[in-house]
């Protein structure tokens, strides 16, 4: 069963995630994920939730599950040179309905990482990211 | 006479339905595996489409089973014994009560595992707000459990739009 679709641009990595965000389905689709941060030297994630027809708590996990991945990454990269900046500022959540938008604000991963309407305005916010570090 | 009579049978008909109550219930036992929580999520939607809920209402439900089956799961069966998850959903009027029930290992301190964000096991990425999620979603949840013997968790709901 195809889950996921993955596709990097420009060292940003694009997860765009399908039908039912559980548990199960979480514990499948981290490991690619991971794979292709440390293979491709992702800098950046967006999520785009446009297909997910369910979510559970499970869904908050996996994101910030990466963005501690993401943070392990650029450290054996010597890219973050503060330790304190955490990659949560290099994720974006794109397409999210009613419901997620909910599910975001009681996790209180709302306040850590960005929403955007579309893929374009979330990649040209990441990008501005990179070019003023 | 007889006019008067059939007039009775009728308004004792309509009494009746008015006053009928929908009383209806099922029980689902899974073992505790992950693929599991789709399942149940599913079967239980579908057991209470008779009242007709809406899309938000039925996934305000399906939301809140999913944490309760997936705690069972990871921290029940401490996501390696394979154990039973029983999962029961009455229907009265326009109530659901749905009771997902363990024989896992108990929780030692409920008012702890019921604060948001705290979770027991954060390496393996849960975000700890399941209980969080099961309150916002329904309209209440209670919570019983005895160490070695297992965990319990009901939550009832009201539906209104559809009924």
């Amino acid at each position: 069963m195809v889950f996921i679709q993955i596709s990097i641009s420009q060292k940003i990595l694009i997860v765009k995630l399908e039908n039912d965000l559980d548990h199960h389905v979480a514990n499948e689709i981290k490991d690619e994920i991971d794979r292709q941060i440390m293979t491709s030297k992702t800098e950046s994630i967006i999520f785009d939730f446009e297909k997910v027809k369910f979510m559970d708590s499970s869904g908050i996990g996996l994101i910030s599950g990466r963005i501690s991945v993401l943070d392990a990454q650029k450290e054996s990269n010597n890219i973050i040179k503060n330790k304190n900046i955490s990659s949560s500022n290099d994720i974006a959540i794109i397409n999210l309905d009613k419901r997620l938008t909910t599910m975001m604000r009681i996790s209180g991963l709302d306040k850590i990482v960005n929403f955007f309407d579309d893929l374009e305005s979330a990649m040209s916010a990441l990008r501005k990211n990179k070019h003023s570090d | 006479m007889q006019e008067s009579k059939k007039n009775n049978e009728k308004s004792d008909i309509k009494k009746n339905k008015k006053n009928k109550k929908i009383i209806n219930s099922v029980v689902i036992a899974v073992d505790s595996i992950s693929s599991n929580e789709s399942f149940v999520r599913v079967a239980i939607s579908a057991f209470i489409a008779s009242l007709n809920p809406t899309v938000d209402e039925l996934n305000d439900v399906k939301t809140a089973v999913s944490e309760a089956v997936t705690n069972a799961i990871i921290h029940g069966y401490e996501d390696r014994d394979i154990g039973k998850i029983f999962i029961t959903c009455k229907i009265k009027n326009n109530e659901i009560t749905i009771e997902v029930r363990d024989c896992g290992t108990g929780i030692d301190d409920i008012a702890t595992a019921m604060t948001p964000m705290y979770t027991s096991k954060p390496d393996q990425e849960r975000s700890g707000i399941g209980f969080t999620v099961m309150e916002t979603f329904m309209d209440k949840v209670v919570v019983k459990s005895q160490k070695n013997l297992g965990t319990k968790i009901i939550m009832t709901k009201k539906f209104f739009t559809g009924y």
